[in-house]
């Protein structure tokens, strides 16, 4: 019988969704190779792949309806935000000013 | 307390003060030199009337069968001053027509020019508004009519309340065998006869994560702690956390970082010991746990927590929804505070502060006040004025905005603190903080909206309970001078309760 599972790649890391009934598996999302194609040094490309897996982005459809999720997995994936980013500007300026 | 004690108040020991515009935490109370209460204050807050019936026992007769409430109005005052050459402030209070918020400061042997320390007591008149303006004396023909020249204004309040000093007391001693995560209070239902607000206070305590371990528990006392009732939340494990807690309706509701769900049941049955307790798991993300709940009313709470996500929850039994996926921040996120169902404010780490004012359809974030800095603790005290407490590795500064966020400046505390753990108000003018300094946490009290700050308790012979950190604060009424906090005892592993009250 077909079961929904949650599927780790042994080689890359990457989580799937998938249907598998005995040794049959079959990928429901995130796409298999989608992250490899936007050219990105790993680990971001395994890590973009896993937020889209966290948070359930594995089609067109679900990804245009949910446009912040999808700037959420970005996010996530670049382990960066607004507030890192501000500190780091702070830091650097703080670093730059004579003493 | 005998009869010889009690030193009543005269009317000489009553000083006036007042915050033009109203109480607010960029204003600070001034004393009304050379004034004083003109007109005794007074408030009429309705009268019964009688709903009849015809009496079935007898003709032209008929019996009560229920009562209709009157309106209750404003308080009326007024307060005059001796007139003198310098510009009257009186006049001034008459043209610009706005607010200005009274307090009547008593003593008997402190120091009138103290407001926060130097009186015993505080009657506070919230929204006062002029409504005439009068001389006395103004004229002479000769010497035999010659009197002081006095002025006064007329006003009317939203009701006027006591302040009081504040003493402290650890309860539930014998019961707080371990941390206590959360401490809440019921302050009852509508239809209760005449609740005490402040008697049934609800506690999470931790539970124990050894073998074959003890989950958390709830503690509860109907009496204001003088008594203490204990079950265990069924629905937790042993090694689940409570990350905070909310009345909501008549629940007890709380949230697990840990379990990464809700946990609740009915406070009115759990005095009766006929409650379950019950799980919400539903709409919670994988490593996204909750670590803090607010509650605007029954249907409008929010949850945030790990990563930068905030939940929303319109029937806690149900489960929540997500509403912000980590897009505005990926901070976890440590505080929230509800004003009311559209506007909303949240803390968390590296800074960030969140705020929605439609309910969370969208949410945005500002620039925080301490870039970089863990943020422990929010409350928003109107929809642009903001506290925000600096949490774990910060410096324990308290800031201020006015602004939305634009602009930050820091609170003026009596001295300096490692972290806040809380912040609560009960009403625009009296509210609490909770501020960690080495080794033990001190409850900061405010009456002027934030302005200024003192310690508890109060009084020169009062004497604070020891502790290692306070991590709650709740409160019930305006009326009562009474709050509650909760934490770690002073030796490191059994849990405190405090009272604070008159």
């Amino acid at each position: 019988m077909m079961q929904n599972v949650e599927w780790k790649d042994p080689e890359t890391g990457r989580m799937y969704e998938t249907m598998q009934d005995g040794d049959q598996r079959m990928v429901i999302g995130p796409p298999e190779g989608l992250v490899d194609n936007l050219s990105l040094p790993e680990p971001f490309a395994t890590n973009l792949h896993n937020a889209l897996y966290r948070r359930k982005l594995f089609t067109y459809k679900q990804v245009t309806a949910n446009h912040k999720n999808l700037i959420g997995a970005l996010q996530e994936a670049l382990s960066l935000d607004a507030q890192i980013l501000t500190e780091a500007f702070y830091n650097f300026e703080k670093e730059e000013v004579p003493t | 307390m005998s009869a010889n004690d009690v030193q009543a108040i005269s009317a000489l020991n009553v000083r006036v003060w007042y915050v033009e515009g109203g109480v607010h935490p960029t204003r600070s109370p001034s004393l009304l030199s050379l004034g004083k209460f003109s007109t005794d204050p007074s408030q009429a807050i309705g009268e019964q009337t009688r709903i009849t019936a015809p009496d079935p026992n007898a003709f032209n007769r008929d019996i009560q069968v229920g009562t209709v409430q009157g309106a209750e109005e404003r308080a009326t005052l007024a307060v005059g001053i001796r007139t003198t050459p310098q510009r009257s402030l009186l006049i001034d209070w008459k043209n610009k027509r706005c607010r200005v918020d009274f307090y009547a400061l008593m003593g008997k042997c402190g120091n009138p020019q103290d407001f926060t320390e130097g009186g015993e007591k505080w009657v506070y008149f919230p929204d006062g508004r002029i409504s005439n303006h009068g001389y006395e004396n103004f004229g002479a023909y000769g010497s035999d009519e010659n009197n002081p020249t006095n002025e006064m204004v007329d006003a009317s309040s939203d009701g006027y309340w006591e302040y009081l000093y504040m003493k402290q007391e650890a309860i539930g001693g014998s019961v707080t065998t371990r941390e206590i995560y959360t401490v809440d209070v019921y302050t009852g239902n509508d239809c209760e006869n005449c609740p005490e607000p402040c008697d049934r206070v609800l506690c999470a305590m931790a539970g124990a994560s050894a073998t074959p371990g003890t989950k958390p528990t709830i503690l509860y006392s109907a009496d204001g702690g003088e008594t203490w009732s204990s079950q265990t939340i069924t629905t937790l494990f042993s090694n689940e956390d409570v990350a905070d807690g909310v009345v909501i309706g008549s629940d007890i509701v709380y949230v697990s970082n840990i379990s990464n769900s809700i946990h609740y049941t009915n406070i009115e049955l759990l005095y009766d010991s006929t409650n379950t307790w019950q799980e919400s798991t539903s709409g919670f993300v994988l490593n996204k746990g909750p670590r803090a709940i607010s509650s605007a009313d029954a249907r409008h709470s929010w949850v945030v927590g790990d990563g930068g996500y905030v939940y929303f929850v319109k029937n806690h039994k149900v489960g929540v929804e997500v509403q912000d996926a980590g897009v505005v921040t990926t901070q976890n996120l440590n505080s929230v505070h509800a004003m009311d169902i559209l506007r909303v404010l949240a803390v968390g780490n590296s800074n960030a502060v969140l705020y929605t004012t439609n309910g969370g359809v969208s949410w945005l974030s500002v620039t925080g006040p301490a870039v970089g800095v863990a943020l422990g603790a929010c409350w928003m005290w109107d929809a642009t004025t903001w506290f925000v407490g600096e949490g774990a590795g910060g410096n324990g500064r308290l800031w201020l905005t006015v602004n939305s966020g634009r602009t930050w400046t820091q609170v003026g505390l009596p001295s300096s603190y490692l972290r806040i753990d809380k912040i609560v108000f009960i009403s625009d003018a009296e509210g609490y903080i909770s501020a960690r300094t080495g080794g033990t946490s001190i409850i900061l009290r405010t009456i002027t909206a934030g302005a200024e700050w003192v310690t508890l308790p109060q009084g020169k012979r009062a004497v604070a309970v020891e502790n290692s950190y306070l991590r709650d604060v709740a409160v019930c009424s305006k009326f009562t001078n009474t709050a509650f906090a909760a934490g770690l005892a002073d030796n490191g592993t059994a849990g405190v309760i405090l009272k604070m009250t008159n």
